[in-house]
């Protein structure tokens, strides 16, 4: 991957979509820990590159109303904190989604030179 | 329990000096949801890891401080507004101010229209231009040019007064008519344009505040 130090376009592109990968995670697993987002996320390659990040986002999520927090208790230790969608959450993503596409296939076109 | 390894009180120590400069209620939060991860992250293993096993676990979560930059990162303020104040003060001096202080007002007005990074050069032309001098330069110049008629009338010793020269009588009606026309139309024009201008810059900085979020 091009690496052009502190202003990467990749690592920009991440942090753009990556709210939006969570919020689809959760759209189609229902209730999911921190971990198995985290875990989930990790599989797709290239898009998280320090896992602990995602905790950070997590929290600014439900600050902004699209994702909310319960505990669970659990018999082997404390109580996790599971995370889901909320309305508000699934309109976002809705909205996102419709941008990538046109965004996505924009992009795809010029660099392939069918433009 | 995660706890019990030295790696992870290390790591979590770290991580809690890490996130001093976060809000009290932020920082613990952070720290309980590493602490949780790397619970899970130990219970996914069939066996205790190793010292290695942890150290790629840890490796994989982060640096402390990243993930503290991230949390401050998310923390953000509101995003920079867009003042319009000095196109709202060219519309209120370019209208109200032409009355206020005549010819002078509309200038400081008009200036601080040019020097606007949010209207085109096109649009700051034709408001120059529509009209010089303001609504109120219209008025004191309408009022100067019917003042300034005159009618002139003379006598014969005795007999009915004549009308010689009268300059304020139009020169029919139809010209009247199309003179008041124009100069209402040329009011109407100096008052609104200036208005319309600050709401077209008013929502072109809601355009840039939108797009810098």
């Amino acid at each position: 991957m091009v690496d052009r130090g502190p202003v990467n376009p990749l690592s920009q592109l991440r942090r753009g979509v990556l709210e939006y990968c969570v919020l689809s995670l959760l759209s189609r697993g229902g209730q999911l820990y921190g971990f198995d987002i985290v875990r989930r996320l990790a599989d797709v390659e290239a898009l998280v590159t320090s896992e602990g990040t995602i905790y950070p986002l997590l929290s600014r999520l439900r600050r902004d109303g699209w994702v909310t927090t319960s505990w669970a208790e659990s018999d082997s230790g404390p109580p996790r904190r599971y995370y889901a969608i909320t309305a508000t959450g699934r309109t976002a993503l809705g909205a996102f989604t419709a941008d990538w596409d046109r965004f996505r296939d924009s992009v795809d076109d010029l660099l392939r030179e069918r433009t | 329990m995660v706890t019990d390894n030295v790696l992870v009180t290390r790591y979590l120590a770290e991580l809690e000096r890490a996130a001093v400069s976060l809000p009290p209620g932020r920082r613990e939060e952070l720290v309980d949801q590493i602490r949780d991860h790397l619970d899970a992250a130990l219970a996914e293993a069939e066996t205790a890891p190793g010292d290695a096993g942890l150290r790629v676990v840890l490796d994989r979560l982060g640096a402390p401080d990243e993930i503290v930059r991230a949390e401050i990162g998310e923390l953000s303020p509101t995003p920079p507004k867009v003042s319009t104040r000095r196109e709202l003060a060219a519309a209120v001096l370019m209208t109200l101010g032409s009355f206020v202080v005549p010819v002078i007002g509309w200038l400081v007005g008009a200036a601080l229209l040019w020097t606007s990074s949010l209207l085109r050069l096109r649009e700051k032309i034709l408001a120059t231009l529509l009209v010089p001098g303001g609504a109120g330069l219209l008025l004191i110049v309408g009022g100067l040019a019917a003042s300034s008629c005159s009618t002139t009338t003379t006598s014969a010793n005795g007999g009915p007064t004549v009308v010689v020269a009268d300059t304020c009588a139009p020169a029919n009606v139809l010209l009247q008519r199309l003179e008041i026309g124009a100069a209402v139309l040329a009011l109407i024009v100096a008052l609104v344009l200036p208005v319309v201008l600050y709401v077209v810059a008013r929502r072109r900085a809601d355009r840039q505040e939108l797009l810098t979020r």
